[in-house]
């Protein structure tokens, strides 16, 4: 018997459907309108968000993956619209989220002709995407779709675009699901240690006087938050984190202290100056985690637990690649892994710990800075909330003072950097976990950025809190050009907007605070109202963020205040 | 110090890897000195391709052409 035939458009909504898509973020388009049309029918079956700018779809997508570990959906039209799209395709790369972008394409015929809206989306996105393809026919609907979602979600995650042209959306195909399963040969991720790895592994930690662990965002990745958890506790390890690894391990855990880099917390980065052993799992040892590589972790051998091959060595020497899942090289390590008292390393950490002056500076008496709003959220909150930040010092400011109870809980642009993250990304987490508090810290020049979504969070009724830490400045790099510039403030000031009338205008219920003694009571107003909420912190114009290392420093060189 | 490199890969044969590929190279800053494609199965294509270059960034560019998704297989030799 004849298979039923359906439309290349059809046939990509039921691929979807068959990949347990719920939620897509989008915004229609000329080349893409068949595509629109099918949806038109599947509005029971897919819930469509309609975005204010497609740079708001892929980042919604990038929250909504982050916050659910679901591979995020995105559409967008051809031209603009995917050209739209790569500044969150390039951060999902960085920062390893795996989203599948569906990009509209002008018919085949049309290709290659300077078509109304034809750009070349697949030469655009080759270097930012972890794969991509262009459909010319709609019979390869159904077999690239489950391609690209075995790949965007598949070892280390990532970024994958499908770019379908009209054509192809309009045809009709034989539609049949089948999930994509590699040839072994082709499989990219297994694991490659062995036995002899592993013991190596455990003894050198054992063995050890001064080990640490420092949790990436690969914990997260592989749900192995447990697992490490357990790892770290059957040796009585201390623990650490990145950026991205934030709240994949209990915050106010005895083991843990903190988070590592340019602007981590004192000890930690102290810590890896004097570790003997440094157990990294799943993280890529960027250049803001390792300060000056050359002086990076003197006496340290690294254990390197890494799913993608290609980080082993690239930035740091590693004693021992362990080449895998975090779950199961945690899962394996554990078992092999001696309880140790090291008290003299613990009571070391401690005296680091107290030696920290920079937090009693943030959140000194009277003083309406950054880190008082972070705190109030998580002191109110009981570190049950989902935070999601964009970029600059709010982003630090949030990183150092939020507290976490529960993985998933920290979304920030964390390799590329982007501001204008935030807000979409904060929906798109929203969307996700419409069951928890997503709460956004963001500045005034990254709101600004992606301004626009508010109209979606209006539109879609998004529950999201959003917390703006308005300073007028650009702040991180005004922080820079007064440290190292000479305070030659060179385009870094802020004329805004009055914001409140701007979420009034939005239907959004909203509140400035202007002094310390009234930000309790604003942050409980905050979090006890329904729906949406938007509360203005006017902070401290020209705050700085510490600790700090500066570029190109070492790790020791951290800075708990300003040199005068 | 700069050496000269034989990288053999086999990939996919389909439009678009080829440029995935050189474009690792530009992104690397490092020049293609001779390039050859040969399709040797009806599913692949091999490409030969020589660059004089560092041995760590060889080394980076080798590891990151065999983590593509389209690459099938990869090798890199030194030329004397």
């Amino acid at each position: 018997m004849k298979k039923e035939e359906i439309t290349g458009a059809e046939a990509l909504l039921r691929s979807l459907s068959a990949e347990a898509v719920e939620d897509v973020f989008g915004y229609p388009g000329g080349s893409i309108i068949p595509l629109y049309n099918a949806l038109y029918d599947y509005r029971d079956r897919l819930n469509h968000i309609l975005v204010r700018h497609e740079q708001g779809a892929v980042h919604a997508a990038q929250g909504y993956a982050r916050a659910s570990g679901r591979v995020g959906v995105c559409f967008a039209t051809a031209g603009p619209g995917a050209t739209n799209l790569i500044t969150g395709i390039a951060d999902a790369q960085m920062d390893s989220t795996p989203i599948v972008c569906i990009t509209a394409q002008v018919a085949k015929d049309n290709l290659g002709t300077h078509f109304f809206q034809e750009a070349d989306t697949i030469s655009i996105t080759n270097p930012i995407t972890k794969w991509s393809y262009e459909i010319t026919h709609a019979r390869e609907v159904a077999p690239v779709i489950a391609k690209a979602f075995h790949i965007a979600r598949s070892g280390r995650p990532g970024p994958v675009l499908v770019s379908i042209t009209r054509n192809a959306q309009t045809e009709c195909t034989e539609y049949e699901y089948v999930p994509h399963v590699p040839r072994p040969e082709l499989e990219k991720y297994r694991s490659e240690y062995t036995e002899a790895f592993l013991s190596e592994a455990a003894e050198t930690i054992n063995t050890a006087a001064r080990p640490m662990i420092i949790v990436g965002q690969g914990v997260t990745l592989a749900g192995a938050e447990d697992d490490v958890r357990a790892l770290a506790e059957a040796g009585n390890i201390p623990v650490v984190s990145t950026l991205l690894g934030i709240s994949a391990f209990p915050t106010g855990h005895r083991l843990f202290h903190g988070n590592v880099g340019m602007h981590g917390n004192y000890a930690p980065n102290l810590m890896t100056q004097n570790a003997d052993v440094i157990l990294a799992i799943g993280m890529r040892f960027s250049d803001r985690v390792t300060g000056n590589v050359a002086r990076y972790a003197p006496h340290a051998k690294i254990i390197h637990v890494e799913i993608d091959r290609a980080e082993i060595g690239k930035t740091v020497r590693v004693d021992i690649p362990l080449i895998g899942d975090a779950r199961e090289a945690a899962q394996a390590l554990t078992p092999r892994i001696e309880n140790r008292d090291r008290a003299d390393w613990h009571r070391f950490i401690e005296g680091l710990k107290a030696a920290d002056t920079s937090r009693r500076t943030a959140l000194r008496d009277g003083y309406l800075g950054m880190a008082a709003a972070v705190d109030a959220v998580a002191r109110l909150g009981s570190g049950e909330a989902l935070v999601v930040t964009d970029v600059g010092q709010h982003q630090m400011f949030s990183a150092l003072y939020s507290r976490f109870v529960r993985p998933r809980s920290m979304i920030t642009s964390g390799g590329l950097g982007t501001m204008g993250f935030g807000l979409p990304a904060a929906i798109g987490a929203k969307v996700a976990r419409p069951d928890r508090e997503v709460v956004l810290f963001v500045g005034d020049g990254g709101l600004q950025m992606s301004l626009q979504e508010l109209g979606t969070v209006m539109q879609s009724d998004v529950g999201l809190k959003i917390v703006l830490l308005n300073n007028s400045f650009l702040g991180m790099v005004r922080q820079w050009q007064e440290m190292f510039f000479d305070r030659r403030y060179s385009f870094v000031e802020m004329a805004n907007p009055d914001f409140l009338q701007i979420a009034a205008a939005y239907g959004i219920p909203a509140r400035r605070v202007e002094s310390r003694c009234e930000l309790d009571s604003a942050v409980g107003q905050m979090l006890a109202a329904k729906g949406a909420y938007f509360l203005e912190v006017v902070v401290e114009n020209e705050e700085n963020v510490f600790p700090m290392i500066p570029a190109g420093a070492a790790l020791d060189d951290i800075l708990m205040q300003q040199k005068t | 110090m700069e050496k000269t490199y034989k990288i053999t890969a086999v990939i996919e044969n389909r439009i678009a890897v080829l440029n995935k590929i050189t474009s690792a190279f530009l992104k690397r800053h490092v020049n293609i000195e001779s390039l050859n494609t040969e399709k040797t199965t009806p599913e692949a294509i091999t490409i030969t391709i020589m660059a004089h270059v560092p041995q760590e960034t060889m080394q980076r560019l080798a590891a990151q052409l065999g983590s593509m998704w389209d690459v099938i297989s990869i090798t890199c030799k030194e030329e004397k």
